[in-house]
């Protein structure tokens, strides 16, 4: 018996890759790390605690910066839409955790070689990129690859390595340590968020090449296949599944929209006049060409999308909600070719479109308001392409847009932090916290910085009676996205949910679109692939440590209260027209029940009492 | 000629390789898209489907010198025992990767013999029931 036959839904092995000493060790994965930390998310912030013991003194583009890929227990599974996995490290935009999640096949790969996690830590003197065939693991050069995009860099690796190889790369951004740099797999998917494409790219690591051919063993398969069929069965019956799946989410512009909440010009306005071309069905008949799945997914959200017009002649996978906002009605552009071209733009490139569009966005303010030498107009696509490719290559302004716009803001001064919509140093997502309180504070509160996918609170928009956001959340209110009451308590709920579902590398669309899947569904597949004894209270647990976790480590980094927080744009300026017209976000009535629920101190830091209950020692 | 025993619609075929999970834990009782005799390709804009299309008149039964791929009610079925691994079978069929060797061993679709776990889990159409069900019925 080796090893790894001890192992049931993991594959028991850390692969760890030092790149200034070419030193390559395999260690056995600790088993308190699968019955504390579950994986992905989880197993991400407990190596990165352990390995950057004091946070406040690493240069997150340093040497001594770490880069974790994880996995979870139900990659490489035919449980519903768990493609996913998770690169976590000490974010150069935020000073602080920053972790990016992302889906396609790669994740599984992992599995498939043997690992449930690589950890790159040094800094190669050269470009280079890291081959791993099961156990076979070589460091070779990159020196071919330099300056390659997403695309090239991809087809180039699965060429040479064989058809069977998933590649994450980085792109001319990464190489350029953009503080809005993403990794990106097989092609069309990135862990977009929190420049983890920069650390990579001060580490001179050009891709990962993986292909593996080993068994994953389940505990119990015969029970496990038959929970992913009865979870496959609550999505596909759910009243969502029919849109998610045939328009993917370009059906929550529609939603955005109806609510006078899509983000326009910055956000001075949720009334955005292209809806005609925005809709979710205008895209699917105009542009789209087929649906596609991530690895192991019944939804197949992603779509594959064609743009034929000359100047902006493009294919590949579509841009989703976020990116309609972000390079669409942000910079208010009115047509939809060219944010498809500049969504394609800043994948080749290799880029998180959240952060690029709300800096192009807010730039475009600073010129309107006369703040920057520069002239922009509102829905000049032309100015929008070319600053997405001047940050990519750092030029002329670009190199100042590439430093994120916390920085940006504060070069510019004259009160554009008001507007400059992030929050501890990460860009905003698209959906405006005006018209869904709950989004509100799980924005301010998030670990990662300005991010949405910590909490997911979509209860709030799905139309829930009120007696049903009673039998949930004990409150009426909390199916009022207006409504700020009871939204400190649903927002922990979703917060600790979906830090077990990131580590057990699911996707959300699974549980926070139908609240078909519960934390129990989570439990008994996670215990049926490991044979690991969860249940749906000790999963929550798990959940509330590993959101612990992430907040000492901020803390460590310098974080306080202060940075739990929005601009002010959300917190004072009232939206001036349609349904949500006059909505603030009222962060201070929801943040001191949110405290106090979370059991953490005035200081921000959770008390001694709830750590010791989390069994997290300091 | 491939028959329509099991349908492929590659074209509703949206890439989850669900099918390639569900075959190797049928078969082996554990994961590995390596084992699945049916595999899913990613190509630019599309999937590509790879298994056996259980042809009317197999190559793959004409190209085998040992009796291995042989013919029952029809179609190819191979017998593990008597197979030398020599891959003409493979050089024969039509169809690039619906046969293919891993870790010393054959790998041909036996639809289940009868209850194929792909079709049963495919989420689309890409995967359906031809002849197989009517046979199934009867």
């Amino acid at each position: 018996m080796t090893e790894q036959d001890k192992y049931f839904g993991y594959m028991g092995q850390i692969l760890r890759v030092n790149l200034s000493t070419g030193e390559i060790k395999k260690e056995p994965l600790p088993r308190e790390l699968m019955e504390d930390y579950i994986g992905g998310r989880g197993f991400g912030i407990k190596l990165l605690t352990d390995l950057l013991p004091d946070p406040n003194s690493v240069d997150p583009l340093g040497p001594e910066n770490v880069l974790i890929f994880s996995t979870g227990p139900l990659n490489g599974t035919m449980s519903p839409s768990s493609g996913r996995y998770t690169v976590t490290t000490k974010s150069p935009l935020t000073g602080i955790f920053g972790d990016a999640n992302s889906g396609g096949a790669f994740g599984a790969e992992i599995k498939f070689a043997g690992y449930d996690v690589i950890i790159v830590e040094g800094q190669a003197a050269e470009l280079v990129y890291l081959n791993i065939r099961d156990d076979r693991v070589e460091i070779l050069t990159a020196s071919d690859l330099a300056g390659k995009g997403i695309m090239d860099t991809t087809d180039i690796l699965v060429e040479k390595q064989g058809r069977d190889t998933k590649v994450a790369c980085i792109g001319p951004a990464g190489e350029n340590m953009v503080f809005c740099a993403a990794i990106a797999n097989d092609k069309y998917h990135y862990l977009a968020r929190c420049a983890v494409g920069a650390v990579m790219g001060s580490k001179k690591l050009k891709a990962i090449a993986i292909n593996g051919t080993l068994d994953l063993k389940l505990a119990a398969p015969a029970e496990f296949l038959k929970k992913s069929g009865d979870c496959y069965r609550k999505i596909t019956e759910d009243k969502t599944y029919d849109d998610f799946s045939y328009y993917g989410t370009a059906v929550i512009t529609d939603i955005a929209a109806e609510s006078g909440g899509l983000s326009t010009r910055n956000g001075q306005t949720g009334i955005f006049d292209h809806m005609d071309k925005y809709s979710s069905h205008a895209y699917r008949e105009d542009f789209v060409t087929r649906s596609e799945s991530c690895f192991s997914c019944i939804i197949h959200c992603s779509n594959y999308a064609v743009v034929e017009e000359k100047k902006y002649k493009c294919a590949g996978k579509g841009p989703e909600f976020e990116t309609f906002v972000a390079l669409g009605s942000r910079p208010d552009l009115p047509e939809l070719g060219p944010v498809i071209y500049a969504n394609y733009l800043c994948n080749d490139y290799g880029m998180d479109t959240i952060s690029v569009g709300g800096i192009i966005g807010f730039l475009f303010e600073c010129s309107e308001k006369g703040m920057i030498p520069e002239k922009y107009q509102w829905g000049d696509a032309d100015a929008v392409i070319e600053l997405v490719r001047k940050m990519a290559f750092r030029e002329g302004i670009g190199d100042e847009m590439a430093k994120g716009m916390k920085y940006l803001a504060e070069k510019i001064g004259q009160g554009s932090m008001d507007f400059a919509l992030q929050t501890k140093g990460m860009e905003l997502p698209a959906y405006d916290p005006r018209t869904g309180k709950g989004f509100g504070l799980g924005l301010a509160v998030a670990s990662r910085g300005g991010d949405h996918l910590r909490a997911l609170p979509n209860f709030e928009l799905l139309s829930y009676t009120p007696e049903e956001g009673i039998k949930w959340f004990g409150d009426p209110h909390t199916v009022d996205p207006f409504a700020w009451q009871g939204k400190a308590d649903m927002v922990l709920w979703h917060e600790d949910f979906a830090a077990v579902v990131d580590s057990a590398e699911m996707c959300k669309y699974c549980m926070f679109a139908t609240y078909a899947i519960l934390p129990g569904d989570m439990a008994d597949l996670i215990r049926y692939a490991t044979g690991i004894e969860w249940d749906d209270k000790k999963i929550m647990k798990a959940g509330e440590r590993i959101l612990n976790l992430e907040r000492l480590f901020n803390v460590a980094c310098g974080l306080t209260p202060a940075d739990d927080s929005l601009p002010k744009r959300f917190l004072e300026e009232g939206l001036p027209e349609g349904p949500a017209k006059g909505q603030i976000v009222e962060l201070d009535k929801m943040l001191p029940r949110y405290y106090e629920v979370r059991g953490w101190q005035e200081d921000g830091r959770p008390t001694e009492e709830k750590l010791k209950e989390l069994g997290i020692k300091v | 000629m491939p028959s329509d025993l099991r349908k492929i619609n590659a074209k509703e075929c949206v890439g989850c390789r669900i099918c390639e999970l569900v075959c190797s834990l049928k078969h082996y009782g554990v994961i590995n898209p390596q084992r699945s005799r049916i595999r899913v390709y990613r190509l630019e804009d599309r999937d590509k489907i790879e298994t056996c299309r259980f042809c009317d008149n197999p190559r793959c039964v004409d190209a085998c010198p040992t009796g291995a791929m042989h013919l029952d009610d029809g179609r190819a079925v191979h017998d593990r025992e008597k197979c030398i691994l020599c891959g003409a079978c493979i050089e024969a069929c039509p169809f690039a990767g619906s046969l293919r060797i891993f870790e010393e061993e054959l790998l041909k679709c036996d639809l289940c013999g009868g209850d194929p776990e792909c079709v049963k889990y495919c989420p689309t159409d890409a995967l359906t029931l031809g002849a197989l069900k009517e046979v199934k019925n009867d």
